[in-house]
């Protein structure tokens, strides 16, 4: 990283990633309400339309949420990119994700074909503009850094992701497009493994060194690991169309990304191991949580290769978003924002000129014992919901529940920091500066 | 005379490293400088040293990652013993010395 590249006066304004932030656990409450709702039911097939709009809160509303916000956040300030307009364009996106979801999601609850078009069309403009603005702006990025890389490579995989969801999308509306075989499967894969996984990967890198106190991932592994990842989807994904019929090479490809993702964890958890500073930490404990779940996806994932189960496939959705994702960003999070808010408290400070300020310490801006409550409550829904994969008429309407209550802690928690940075009486002297 | 602090960030998690520094330049007395040890480079520090009226030497090729020297910009007397530390370094990594020609 260059040193230009970390600077003050590239961090964008709070609201651009906290908007994000902020709807992300209201959708996450969503997902919860709609499974409540639905029943034991919603798990009964993987088509079921309530698990479809509930998965799309998860995989659009909460995750892709997050990492919009977190992307437009990281690339001024770590990689020395600046987004023009970030607060419209911040509006804009945000307004076209959440429009889409909630589209998306009405048309499999109510069984609209209006919605899916409407969707599709909101969808489409979020995924291209962010897309493009994303990868003009990074192309003028100053840092050499291998988290530009690989953010270019998530990129990537998202507009592969995007367009298969929005075709599907159209697919359900009248005269919809003609759905390919394999289509749902490439879609969730790109979406899972490609866009979820490579962001997560890209992003630890930085992250985890930073905040946890380890040594740097291996240079090999961040320079061409997201790159290698990329390259297997697309190969599986050729494999998949143009022939079918050779399941040897599938196998092969799928392996081998198993392979790639099982050295990630391998990795992180040596990492994790070896961290310098041996005092507790819920966020590492959110990490190790996420990693397991990784490694159970990986074992479930290798199993379905053999077709034991229709219930495994379920099962792998589970790991991946719930599990990995949710407990990874979820982590992040409690870093990131903390560190957010005495950033821009930090920046406040000096433009006043003051070279002393009362600014609270990370531990304040979000209590530990807050960020406790939230990892206990998100242990308990994960367990409850790999019961629910097996005895949905036992375990589903109380995992639901407690994706409720975990959503609503983290609502609670986010929202109380940026109540405290409100309560310094700073937005309004932020705002001027925009 | 010429008085060395030393501040040892190395196992420190963001932005505690900064907050500390911050807080120890303040206390440099004529010919003191502040030594910091860490793992990563502080460039959000960078930003707050010049505000306040500081020049810095960045170096790596010490026992941690990057070594910082910091001197108030208008002290003479600190900034040529900063200077043969950092040479005993092997790189300079990014510096502000104002009073440099």
């Amino acid at each position: 990283m260059t040193p230009a590249a970390l600077s003050l006066a590239q961090t964008p304004p709070l609201s651009v990633p906290l908007r994000f932030f902020l709807t992300a656990p209201l959708f996450a409450m969503a997902c919860g309400i709609i499974l409540f709702w639905a029943g034991p039911d919603a798990f009964s097939s993987r088509w079921h339309p309530a698990l479809l709009a509930a998965t799309h809160f998860l995989t659009l509303g909460f995750l892709t949420m997050i990492m919009i916000g977190a992307l437009q956040q990281l690339t001024p300030v770590l990689m020395g990119a600046q987004i023009s307009h970030p607060v419209l364009f911040s509006t804009v996106i945000h307004l076209l994700l959440s429009a889409g979801t909630l589209a998306l999601a009405g048309g499999w609850l109510w069984h609209k074909v209006g919605l899916f078009t409407l969707a599709g069309i909101l969808l489409g403009l979020a995924s291209t503009g962010f897309i493009l603005v994303l990868l003009i702006t990074l192309r003028k990025a100053h840092s050499g850094h291998v988290t530009v890389r690989s953010t270019k490579v998530a990129l990537t995989a998202f507009a592969v992701t995007s367009v298969l969801g929005v075709y599907l999308a159209l697919g359900y509306s009248r005269n919809g497009l003609e759905r390919l075989p394999g289509m749902t499967d490439q879609h969730m894969t790109w979406g899972l493994v490609g866009w979820v996984s490579l962001l997560i990967m890209g992003v630890a890198y930085q992250v985890v060194p930073m905040f946890q106190i380890t040594p740097n991932y291996p240079r090999l592994m961040m320079r061409w690991f997201t790159t290698a990842i990329l390259l297997l989807l697309l190969c599986w994904s050729l494999v998949q169309v143009f022939l079918p019929d050779e399941i040897w090479i599938l196998q092969l490809t799928e392996g081998l990304l198993a392979f790639t993702l099982m050295c990630f964890l391998v990795v992180s958890l040596n990492l994790l191991s070896r961290r310098r500073r041996r005092v507790p930490d819920v966020t590492l404990n959110f990490w190790h949580v996420s990693l397991s779940c990784l490694l159970l996806a990986i074992i479930v994932w290798s199993l379905s290769l053999t077709d034991i189960g229709d219930r495994l496939g379920l099962l792998f959705g589970v790991l991946m978003i719930a599990g990995f994702s949710m407990s990874a960003v979820s982590g992040m999070l409690y870093k990131i924002v903390p560190f957010l808010i005495w950033l821009h408290l930090n920046n406040y400070i000096q433009g006043k000129d003051r070279t002393r300020g009362m600014i609270p310490n990370m531990k304040q801006i979000i209590p530990e014992r807050n960020v406790c409550l939230h990892f206990r409550a998100h242990n308990l829904m994960l367990l409850l919901s790999f019961l629910a994969v097996f005895w949905p008429d036992y375990f589903l309407r109380p995992a639901a529940l407690l994706l409720i209550v975990t959503s609503t802690i983290l609502f609670r928690n986010l929202y109380s920091a940026l109540h405290l940075y409100n309560h310094m009486g700073i937005q309004r002297v932020a705002s001027c500066q925009e | 005379m010429v008085r060395e602090h030393l501040l040892d960030a190395v196992e420190m998690e963001p932005p505690e490293p900064l907050v500390r520094a911050l807080e120890m330049v303040e206390n440099l007395g004529k010919g003191d400088y502040l030594r910091m040890r860490h793992r990563l480079e502080p460039c959000l520090l960078y930003d707050n040293l010049k505000k306040r009226g500081f020049s810095f030497i960045t170096c790596s090729g010490g026992d941690a990652a990057y070594e910082i020297f910091i001197w108030r910009e208008a002290d003479a007397e600190a900034r040529p013993v900063v200077q043969a530390q950092a040479d005993k370094l092997d790189k300079i990594v990014s510096c502000v010395n104002p009073t440099d020609p």
